[in-house]
């Protein structure tokens, strides 16, 4: 089904005078195969999203108009980590001591022969000061590119050095 | 089929002179005079496109220096980054730039402009630039 619609906005894009519009849908996409080094020595952590209240945006992609909306972003990637976090036996407690707040900024797509697609998040720790990450992927298609972007961000945070000694209380 | 070659010769031609520009307004409390900018050059840029960004912003009026990191002084309050892309199309043409505005202290994005263009609409580097430095630093 999902090649399926990969193939319609394909064609769409290039059979049509007019642009098509395709909302870019983070709840759709498959992230897999998350690999973390390890999370061993911490017990409990809360995972709370912040979400940035923007509108969604319209992004031009040649022919096609991309809707994407960031806060949707910040739920998937914030339920990937929880996720994540639950299948290396880590306590997910939103009343916990240990706290990591995500926040997906920015959402940009970068046609070129292929498209990038970057994402922007914040990341703080506690009641530490929010500190600003990229991570971008390239793919032919931009829904494959921007899976592998989200998939990107919860691996850096989860391998963050940084994140996992304030985990363990380091 | 011919209203099929038809149709994908339009949509050809319209793709390969398309440009987009997407930029939002910076928010008024990193648009101050009394702010100290520093235009960073990635390193691999030897255009000197940190220069071209800086100039912009100083026509502005605003107090900016550029370099590359190991020149950024430690006072800096808004860090300006970029990002070019090349593509060779019987000469070497900038198909996409991306300015960031970032926190120095925390790399916390702040403000973000960026234009994308082929290769039959291609304007020169300059013109690119203050396109986006225009919507991200003038108010309408």
């Amino acid at each position: 089904m999902k090649k399926f619609i990969k193939l319609s906005i394909s064609i769409c894009a290039i059979l049509s005078g007019v642009s098509c519009t395709i909302n870019l849908d983070p709840h759709e996409f498959d992230i897999e195969g998350i690999k973390v080094v390890s999370l061993s020595g911490i017990e409990s952590v809360a995972v709370h999203p912040k979400l940035v209240g923007a509108k969604e945006r319209e992004l031009l992609l040649a022919a096609t108009t991309v809707i994407v909306d960031e806060d949707e972003f910040t739920k998937v990637l914030t339920g990937e980590v929880e996720k994540v976090l639950k299948e290396n036996s880590v306590h997910v407690n939103s009343d916990s001591e240990k706290s990591i707040e995500i926040q997906v900024v920015r959402v940009s797509l970068q046609p070129d022969r292929t498209t990038y697609c970057v994402i922007d998040y914040n990341r703080k720790l506690g009641e530490g000061e929010a500190y600003g990450f990229q991570s971008k992927a390239k793919e032919f298609s931009f829904i494959t590119a921007c899976e592998n972007a989200l998939k990107n961000a919860a691996t850096d945070i989860l391998n963050d050095s940084t994140t996992i000694k304030y985990l363990r209380g380091e | 089929m011919f209203r099929f070659i038809f149709y994908v010769f339009i949509a050809l031609s319209t793709i390969s002179c398309s440009t987009a520009l997407k930029v939002d307004l910076v928010a008024d409390e990193f648009r101050q005079d009394s702010l100290k900018y520093f235009v960073e050059n990635h390193g691999s840029d030897e255009r000197g496109l940190d220069r071209v960004i800086a100039f912009e912003l100083q026509d502005r009026g605003y107090n900016i220096s550029y370099g590359t990191k190991r020149d950024r002084p430690e006072d800096v309050d808004v860090l300006v980054v970029y990002e070019d892309r090349w593509q060779w199309d019987m000469s070497n043409y900038l198909i996409h730039m991306r300015i960031d505005l970032r926190s120095p202290k925390t790399n916390v994005l702040l403000g973000t402009g960026s234009s994308y263009q082929t290769s039959l609409a291609r304007k020169p580097v300059n013109d690119v630039i203050k396109n986006i430095v225009s919507g991200m630093f003038d108010s309408k």
